[in-house]
């Protein structure tokens, strides 16, 4: 078994049933398939799947969201994916856009938004009506945005170049906001991922405080600015890809703390996911009691990226 | 940027266009602007720019036609659109045939009585597969380059 002394050293105490956790870290990381609902073709994916003969697993039955066996690159040269019908993602990215409970003619914002899994699956749940905003600063990034928006025919999206603290919008005009930060991505790591990745280099696998700190400062502007962008009655989601208290629970209590009218709500997603609470207390540091309703997604209760999702409303 | 909207004129010009050429009804639009940028037309929601600033947006909407004039040539994202209104312009190929397209080779076709020059959506066992210009007696191609490569690789069309 690997040995993975970042999660060992940090994280023990912390996500429950800890040695599974590490055992989960050893499987290849499944494949799932998000149909597109804007797809124009005229069958759908379990259809797809079916015809193929594909050995697939449909892991939350409320969603059109399918497992399937590998290798990446064979469902990524798909026609089918070229034409939109899906779009490869995570089971645990679905849980923010979801969080959201949208409805079709909003007015949203997705604050980080490449490479665009969540902005394109906001598209599908706003069936393209409303007015979604997308901003991205990396340009690279904005480019696979484009294409992925363009693949999966969202027409409802302007896409601006900026950081998520520039954006040049009035207060208050938006009535919700995806604030899928940047962050220490460490939720994604498992054995198969990281073999032969450039993470190695990047310092994401060991501690590395003066990182950690600048995220930390980075995902506390983002908040503040969603805040002031979130018109009143608005529902924000927070997440990231993280276990790290420090870039969760930590950045929602100093919104909390901040604005006296934000407060989380209860994540209802209209199906049963095996989520674990947000953390009340970490490494000498509590947080208040409702940080319960956030909430912590780990891979050895669903087989899929650690994942953290908090949701507040701005009364 | 802003949208450089078309006016009443130009986009019942549209309309009629696709209505001929596309078999599209005209209330299908009633949900979209256009607006001209760079060569091509782009599809918006109806009144997306009174909803926000978009002089700053990098991009917007979906490019649905390219070409700075008739006849425009319809794109991937038109189809994806458009393609569940389209009773017109539509062609089914063969397994042979849609193959040949993907790897962006001409297909001969006879021309029937009623052949019309222009842009068609090949279709197989009702699938979209491709765009492709029809001339006197062929479809070429236009899947772009950048695909081809990555879809013949994986494409395995069985009857
Ligand atoms: C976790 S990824 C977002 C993933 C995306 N939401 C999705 O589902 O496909 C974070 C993104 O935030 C971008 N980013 C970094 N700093 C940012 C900032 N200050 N404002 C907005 N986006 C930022 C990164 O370039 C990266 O693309």
């Amino acid at each position: 078994m690997m040995d993975w002394p970042l999660f060992s050293e940090r994280y023990r105490e912390l996500i429950p049933n800890f040695s599974e956790f590490l055992s989960s870290l050893e499987k290849p990381f499944p494949i799932g398939l998000r149909e597109n609902p804007l797809s124009c073709l005229p069958y759908g994916l379990e259809e797809k799947l079916k015809k193929m003969n594909c050995d697939y697993n449909r892991p939350i039955l409320e969603l059109d969201y399918f497992e399937v066996p590998g290798p990446r690159k064979n469902w990524g040269g798909d026609i089918d994916h070229h034409l939109g019908l899906y779009f490869m993602q995570a089971l645990s990215s679905l849980m923010a856009p979801l969080a959201l409970a949208l409805r079709p003619g909003s007015m949203v914002l997705d604050m980080c938004a490449a490479p665009g899994g969540k902005t394109t699956h906001l598209c599908g749940i706003m069936e393209n009506k409303g007015t979604l905003v997308a901003t991205e600063p990396d340009l690279n990034r904005r480019r696979i945005l484009k294409g992925n928006l363009t693949r999966l025919a969202s027409f409802n999206t302007a896409i601006y170049p900026f950081k998520g603290q520039d954006l040049p919008f009035n207060n208050e005009s938006f009535d919700c906001i995806l604030l899928d930060g940047p962050c220490s991505s460490e939720g994604t790591f498992r054995t198969d991922v990281i073999n032969g990745s450039k993470r190695r280099k990047n310092n994401y696998l060991e501690y590395n405080r003066y990182f950690r700190e600048s995220l930390h400062k980075e995902q506390i502007e983002l908040i503040e600015k969603s805040y002031k962008l979130l018109k009143k009655g608005g529902t924000l989601v927070y997440s990231t890809c993280t276990y790290d208290p420090q870039e969760n629970e930590e950045v929602v209590m100093h919104a909390l703390q901040k604005f006296s009218d934000l407060s989380l709500v209860p994540i209802e997603l209209g199906f049963h996911l095996d989520v674990c609470p947000g953390v009340t207390q970490y490494n000498g540091q509590s947080y208040c009691e409702e940080m319960a309703l956030t909430a912590r997604l780990y891979p050895h209760f669903i087989n899929s990226i650690g994942f953290y999702v908090a949701k507040f409303i701005k009364r | 940027m802003l949208p450089n909207l078309l006016n009443d004129n130009e986009f019942q010009l549209i309309q009629n266009y696709c209505f001929d050429r596309y078999g599209i009804e005209k209330e299908v639009w009633i949900y979209y602007s256009l607006y001209k940028r760079k060569e091509g037309l782009w599809l918006v929601n109806k009144g997306i720019e009174n909803q926000i600033d978009l002089s700053q947006a990098e991009s917007f909407g979906l490019r649905i036609l390219s070409g700075k004039n008739y006849p425009y040539k319809i794109t991937r994202s038109f189809v994806q659109v458009f393609l569940k209104h389209m009773s017109k312009g539509l062609i089914e190929v063969t397994s042979a045939q849609a193959e040949s397209l993907l790897k962006r080779e001409t297909i001969q076709i006879e021309a029937g009585p009623n052949f019309q020059k222009g842009y068609y959506v090949c279709l197989y066992q009702e699938k979209f597969v491709a765009i492709a210009l029809r001339t006197q007696d062929a479809f070429v191609s236009q899947v772009p380059k950048s695909l081809t490569g990555q879809l013949s690789n994986n494409l395995k069309f069985s009857e």
